[in-house]
Formats: C-alpha cells, structure tokens, sequence
C-alpha cells in the first residue's frame, strides 16, 4: 500500500520536475514546480515527519511559489509569460548534470545516517525534532538562522542599489 | 484494511459535515442580509425559501460549463482544486467533540496555517488564467491580502499556544476546563481563553475577516470595481468549488475560535457536538 503510494508519488514529482525545465509558458512551469513541492510534502507525510511535511507546505508550497508567481506576473512582459530562452540542450549540460547526480549519489549512499528504521514508527515525531534542534543542535541551528538573515539583509542591500 | 475504510469513512462524514455547514450558511446569510435590509430574501422554494441552496446547488451542477475561448485552459481547469481541496482538508483537524476528530495531530494549529498558505496560489493562478483584466486584479488582491493577514492571524494565535504549550486543538479545549471566577461553589465564568487574552481574540477575529474577505475588508470582490475578483469567468461547477471554498473557510476559521478562545466543545447538559455548532454558528453570525 505504502510502496505503490511512494512509487505513484515518486512518479508525479519526476514528471512534473522535467515539465518544470520543458515547458515554455513560466506559469505552467511555477505550476509544475508546485506540483513538486506538494508531492515532496506527501512522502514527508508518508515518513511520519508531520511537522517537515507542514513546513514544505507552508514555506515552500505556499510561500516559495507565490513569490514565484509574483515575481512572473510583475516582471515579464506580454500577455502568455513565454521564456525567452532558446532551450537547446548542449552536450555540457548532460555533462553537469550526471555530475551533480553522481555526486549527490555518491554523498547519500556513504553517509552513515544514524536513524533509519526506528524514527518511522515513533508516534511523537515533532517533539524528538525539537529536542534534537533546540537541545543538542541549538548552536548550528542558530548560525544557520544568522546566515538566513545575512543573506536577507544582502538582498535588500542589492536592490537599494538601482 | 479496515482501519482505512474507518480512516476514508471518517473523512467522508467531515466532508459531508463542512459542506451542510455550507449549505446552511449560505441560506441563513441571504435571510439575514435580507431581514437587515427590509427585505423578504428568497421566500420561494420551499416555506420561507428553506430548499433555496438546494436548488441553486442543482442549478450550479446542471448548468453548462463555459470556458472562455482565449483563456490557459489547464491552468484554468486546475485552479479551482489548488483553493476547494485545502479548504476541505481543514476539516481533517478540526475536533468537533472530545472523541471525534479524523486525525489528532500533534501539530494540528500549524497544519492548519500551513495548508491555508496554499490557497492564494490557486486564487492567484485562477485570476491570471482566466485572461481578463479585472479577474487578475481581484486576484492579485486577494492574494495579497491573503498573504499579508496570514502573519497576524497567526501571531493573535502564538498567545493562546504559549499559554497552553501545545498545538494540539484536542489538548487546547482540554486546558479550558474548569472555573475561572467563583462565587462559592457557582462558577461564572468558564476558564475560557478569551478571558484571559481578550486582545488576541480582536486580533484573530478582525484579521479573520480580512483574510475571508468579509464586508469590512471585501475589497479583492469589490463589485463596483472588478466584478466578482478573480472568479468572474468561471461559470458552473468551477464557480461553485470557489464558492464552497470560500464559505467553508469562514466556517472553518470560526471554529477555530471557538476551539482556541470559547472553550470548544466544553459546557453542560448538551451533548459536546451541538455546543460546539452553537458557538460556532454564533461567530459566523456576527461575521455576516
């Protein structure tokens, strides 16, 4: 039941991953990659991490993909948001991204993850989460928050410039 | 196997729950604008209209389904679902009494601001799809109106959750028992938590009426200006997703006052459940 959900879940988010970068209309495209978001939310729900499945909805579903809409809808011109990007494929981008593929493969399979099976079938999931990030991890948690701000306070700085 | 047919039953009945609520709704709302204004309201079908919303529910469902010619037909198609199937997914976190409730999350406040996040994106899509201009201004404004009060609504929620130190609606009705003013042995007042934050309740309960748009705040739906907001080329079955969305959604947020502020299910004599609808169709009273 759960492996044909994962298998059926897995193959919407891969479809909707190559309409992201294929499609020509931009719209379609944030669409799509809202498709991806909620589909990443569904296998975090499936994992029995509530709390990181509401938190991809709530940041990225929601938050993330209505400053992509804005961001379209404000600063492209015509009336159908067609890209103007030639979309040929070179040979370097196949290159790339098998690259990247394979690193993240490589990075994956030879961590040493120190929870696999257990966490799924704890009932308080949250509660463990926020023990280990507010309690153990509290100071990477807290550089990690700075660096958000930093790069908050950058952007702004950025665009004050124009 | 069974416990997901019991899961999928429950499910069912809070779906078929949100919708009579609608229904209900949308009839005591034209009776009391009516009453308010000197007028009859639909007085037709049925005695005093009662069967109103039925017929026109029939009528949403019979009629034919426009889709005009220049629009993005499948951003168009999509749109209605991205707002009616979150809306309806509130009701999976709502306790409607002690033991009924489809899932009792730990985090089913955050659940609820989480999934509400997703509905300007398909009130934003919908109102640029539709290829009109007063349909992606009323969408733009919804949107961002959406957006803007969803941050007060829930800081005027952060009080209650630090006072009880729990997400849980189930836990935070459960924290509201008991007397907080007695006089002997008679209780007077409940220990409801509007008691004792009076000022988070406004908060919640005026940035509940600018996130729904209600009359104060119904500029995103301004008639003089942009017809209907951002379903004004939707017709048939796709109007009426946005319709039930949008009235579930009142509905939804009043309960959660009730749950937050007014002590949910809890008070004598009747059973939890119609106590729980009592309150809530009081707000959405006052909301009209």
């Amino acid at each position: 039941m759960t492996n044909a959900l994962f298998w059926i879940v897995s193959i919407i988010i891969l479809v909707a991953c190559w309409r992201v970068v294929t499609t020509r209309n931009l719209l379609h495209s944030v669409l799509a990659a809202f498709i991806v978001l909620i589909s990443t939310a569904i296998i975090y729900f499936m994992l029995n991490a509530e709390f990181l499945g509401i938190a991809q909805i709530l940041i990225y579903a929601g938050a993330v993909t209505i400053l992509l809409l804005f961001v379209v809808m404000l600063t492209t011109t015509g009336p159908r948001f067609e890209t103007g990007f030639e979309n040929k494929v070179s040979p370097l981008m196949y290159l790339t991204s098998l690259l990247l593929f394979a690193l993240l493969v490589f990075i994956i399979s030879n961590i040493n993850w120190p929870f696999t099976a257990t966490i799924i079938k704890m009932k308080n999931v949250t509660e463990v989460l926020a023990g280990r990030i507010f309690l153990e991890y509290l100071l990477p948690f807290e550089v990690a928050s700075v660096l958000l701000l930093a790069a908050l306070v950058g952007a702004v700085v950025l665009a004050r410039k124009e | 196997m069974i416990e997901i047919l019991l899961i999928l039953l429950k499910g069912v009945v809070a779906l078929a729950v949100g919708l009579f609520n609608v229904i209900v709704f949308l009839y005591v709302e034209r009776k009391v604008l009516a009453d308010m204004q000197v007028r009859m309201g639909p007085m037709r079908v049925g005695s005093h209209g009662i069967l109103q919303p039925l017929a026109d529910a029939l009528k949403l469902l019979l009629k034919e389904d426009i889709v005009p010619t220049k629009v993005d037909w499948l951003l168009f198609v999509v749109a209605p679902f991205i707002v009616f199937v979150p809306s309806f997914m509130l009701y999976m976190v709502i306790p409607i009494s002690p033991t009924w409730v489809v899932n009792d999350l730990d985090i089913s406040l955050f659940y609820i601001f989480g999934i509400l996040t997703v509905l300007p994106v398909g009130i934003l899509i919908a109102g640029w799809s539709s290829y009109s201009k007063y349909s992606l201004i009323g969408g733009i404004r919804a949107a961002a109106q959406q957006i803007s009060y969803e941050i007060p609504l829930l800081i005027s929620v952060l009080g209650v959750v630090m006072l009880t130190g729990s997400l849980s609606l189930v836990k935070i009705v459960g924290l509201q028992g008991g007397a907080l003013l007695k006089i002997g042995s008679i209780p007077i007042l409940p220990n409801w938590f509007i008691f004792l934050q009076p000022l988070a309740f406004i908060f919640y309960f005026v940035t509940m009426l600018a996130d729904q748009e209600r009359t104060p705040f119904d500029i995103p739906e301004a008639e003089s200006e942009i017809v209907q907001g951002y379903f004004t080329e939707y017709s048939s079955m796709k109007f009426a997703l946005f319709f039930l969305a949008e009235y579930s959604n009142v509905i939804v947020l009043s309960a959660i006052a009730v749950l937050l502020f007014f002590g949910g299910w809890r008070r004598p004599l009747l059973p939890p459940v119609v106590w729980f609808f009592i309150k809530t169709w009081i707000l959405v009273y006052i909301m009209i």
